[in-house]
């Protein structure tokens, strides 16, 4: 995707504050990325639950954007990680899920979540005006 | 009922104890595991009264799980041109090449998509047995030839060059040519997205006179499989950590319909994988008359 100009759009209100966007499909990563760097987001991106883990390690992002289905480490797996460690036990996760069972919301919602978005009942543009809602709390 | 609950620890079977309210009052390791692995359907097999209650044997809902899995799997993509064309809509100063970007995305797939719905369908007609077998007199060196062709460029894409090896002048089989097809485009698909980049993919056509069939391999120079790999991969659905890294929108169908085409046209489907020769998949075709 070419953001050369999609960057002149950027939104200096949420400059500054970085998201890590873990999805596994790309084309629906490429879109969530471009729409948050619009939104004037710092994105950075994992396909995967074992890089995601690195990466949030590595730098606490400000929200995890988090899908359930992921290669190796799903997205439930990881969340349960992220709580059980000192470093990462209080960074802000978001599910973002094609799957609403109502198993995964519970085991997602006690683990203490921003909220769990099931992704084919919102428009792109309703989940990033859900991501800042949540930023601004 | 202490050495009841002791004895039924034991089996490998899921099993809970209910009271008469439904209650659970037992259940054991195997019950434990399935209720709480994801992504399991569960339905109940078996009821038989207990003394103040009930022994329930459960079991894995394949038509259940199946169901979900299929959800999920359509989802994915609906989603993605959903966001795509609200994105093509509703931004006003896309540039031209980003639209083109965005119309790309939603070519791709939608034509993911058909091929899902179209595997789909193929499974339903081979589990439930109506899959229609018409065999005709084919050549399977043209067949071969003829998918290399339409694969290269994919290969091209990593550097990848496939070879093409036969002593054979022709090989004429009576088979299903389009299920001939659907196989060797699967396996031949397979081995450029797991073979490595700047590597070959070696594809051989031989005569096994001992056996009555023509055989072809499919090498790739990749990763070798696991053990859990080695005994799944023939399942429906099944898709190993590695291949949803390589290729995460992948179906787990792919292999499973093969072996049921090579199946349905008369052959047989194996394969060997090692860390030193990348993984090598081979069928057969019965010899024609």
């Amino acid at each position: 995707m070419n953001n050369k100009n999609s960057a002149k759009r950027n939104n200096s209100r949420n400059s500054g504050k970085t998201i890590l966007v873990v999805e596994d499909n790309d084309s629906l990563s490429k879109l969530i990325q471009l729409k948050l760097e619009e939104s004037g987001y710092q994105v950075l991106s994992a396909m995967n639950g074992e890089d995601a883990l690195k990466m949030v390690k590595k730098t606490i992002p400000d929200l995890v954007w988090l899908d359930v289905y992921l290669p190796g480490i799903n997205g439930l797996e990881l969340l349960k990680r992220l709580r059980g460690d000192v470093k990462t036990k209080d960074v802000k996760v978001a599910i973002v899920s094609v799957s609403g069972s109502n198993k995964k919301i519970e085991i997602a919602e006690k683990l203490s979540i921003e909220g769990y978005f099931v992704k084919s009942n919102y428009k792109l543009d309703e989940l990033i005006e859900q991501v800042d809602k949540i930023l601004k709390k | 009922m202490r050495s009841c609950k002791a004895f039924l620890s034991k089996s490998e079977h899921p099993l809970i104890i209910s009271d008469t309210g439904n209650g659970i009052l037992f259940c054991n390791n195997a019950a434990a595991d399935l209720l709480m692995s994801s992504g399991n359907a569960v339905a109940v097999q078996k009821t038989l009264p207990l003394d103040g209650g009930h022994l329930i044997y459960l079991q894995r809902d394949l038509a259940g799980s199946m169901q979900s899995m299929v959800i999920h799997q359509l989802r994915a993509p609906l989603t993605a041109i959903r966001w795509n064309v609200d994105l093509l809509l509703s931004t006003a100063r896309l540039a031209k090449e980003e639209k083109l970007d965005l119309l790309k995305n939603i070519q791709k797939t939608n034509q993911h998509l058909i091929s899902l719905v179209n595997d789909l369908l193929m499974v339903g007609r081979m589990d439930s047995g109506r899959l229609e077998v018409r065999p005709k007199s084919a050549d399977l060196k043209d067949l071969i030839l003829e998918r290399i062709e339409l694969l290269a460029p994919i290969a091209n894409q990593k550097k990848q060059k496939i070879v093409f090896d036969s002593r054979l002048q022709r090989a004429n089989a009576h088979i299903d040519t389009d299920l001939f097809i659907k196989t060797f485009e699967n396996l031949l698909d397979n081995a450029i997205e797991y073979g490595f980049s700047d590597s070959r993919v070696v594809v051989t056509l031989s005569r096994e006179e001992k056996d009555g069939a023509y055989l072809i391999a499919i090498k790739d120079f990749g990763l070798s499989m696991s053990e859990e790999d080695r005994h799944k991969l023939f399942s429906k659905f099944y898709r190993s950590e590695e291949a949803h890294k390589i290729r995460p929108n992948g179906t787990g169908l792919g292999l499973y319909i093969a072996k049921l085409a090579v199946e349905a046209n008369g052959g047989t489907i194996w394969f060997e994988s090692s860390a030193e020769n990348g993984t090598t998949f081979y069928f057969t075709v019965p010899l024609s008359g």
